[in-house]
């Protein structure tokens, strides 16, 4: 079902992209203009069960996720290159 | 005669809650490990390493964007981990995903990023139809831009949730935070990775 609304900066002016980041920013602070995602869609993604009729809601916004999901599926299942694990042992000194 | 079956139900109980859970026989087996190690069984180290590597490296990748950099990361994070073991409390997997992910934030913090705007970036790619735009390849190179432009907290809570595919409270237990904290954090990345490919992909 629907979450509890986390997002409290509607209606905040969009701030411009920040080109640098030197140091990690804090929470509080927004990394670029924040498109508004809909709940059912955070819903949705966080697993959740979401009802079609919200989900057809926002089409644009469930096929641009369909993508981004089709990606980092692709990324879950990245393996370490056997060279490093083997690499690591070697390198690692006895035990006093 | 009565009082037996109700015995037998809460001693059944009891047993149920006694076993050890999944998590439980994990750290024990890691626990079996370290100890080998720590009593000069080096070669032992590599059940560690074969058993967390994987998601470790993803991390990396993810939050480095970088395979290279992910390997490195990964090399000093687990002989860093060896030369501490003794140092370990709780779980194993909890404390080496705080050395890597210390890791990925000091190379964040020292790197001298290249200027990079999403905006100057942002050129006609040259694709003719909107099928080639979307081409993988191009949304690939694209996320890693859009990931490398969160503040370091975004990008770890969505990398961990949407590339490591892990649970909001098996976040909460490696970061050491609360479920609502990240589900803000996850929330607020996907609005700002919405917001810098939309144009491009919506």
């Amino acid at each position: 079902m629907m979450h509890d609304k986390l997002d409290q900066r509607e209606g905040t002016e969009p701030t411009a992209p920040r080109t640098q980041q030197e140091s990690p920013m804090l929470d509080q602070e927004l990394p670029a203009s924040a498109a508004r995602v809909s709940d059912a869609v955070h819903a949705w993604l966080d697993g959740e069960p979401v009802s079609e009729a919200a989900l057809s809601a926002a089409p644009r916004e469930v096929a641009f996720w369909r993508k981004v999901e089709a990606e980092t599926s692709t990324r879950r299942r990245m393996v370490t290159p056997a060279h490093v694990q083997a690499q690591i042992l070697a390198t690692l000194p006895d035990k006093q | 005669m009565g009082l037996f079956p109700a015995r037998v139900t809460r001693y059944t109980s009891v047993v149920k809650l006694t076993q050890p859970t999944p998590q439980q026989e994990q750290a024990d087996a890691d626990q079996a490990a370290i100890d080998r190690v720590l009593a000069g069984d080096r070669n032992a180290f590599g059940i560690l390493i074969q058993r967390y590597s994987d998601p470790l490296y993803r991390h990396a990748v993810g939050m480095t964007g970088s395979p290279d950099v992910a390997e490195d990361i990964l090399q000093v994070s687990f002989i860093k981990a060896y030369d501490h073991l003794s140092e370990v409390r709780g779980r194993f997997d909890a404390w080496v995903f705080r050395i890597v992910a210390n890791g990925c934030k000091d190379w964040l913090k020292n790197i001298r990023r290249a200027h990079l705007s999403y905006e100057e970036d942002d050129q006609a790619s040259g694709y003719e139809t909107p099928e080639e735009e979307l081409d993988r390849g191009e949304l690939r190179s694209d996320l890693d831009r859009a990931l490398s432009a969160l503040p370091a907290s975004l990008r770890e809570a969505f990398v961990m949730k949407h590339v490591e595919g892990r649970s909001y409270e098996e976040m909460a237990v490696l970061l050491d935070t609360t479920v609502g904290a990240l589900k803000m954090r996850v929330h607020r990345a996907r609005e700002a990775l919405q917001a810098l490919l939309e144009e491009r992909y919506q």
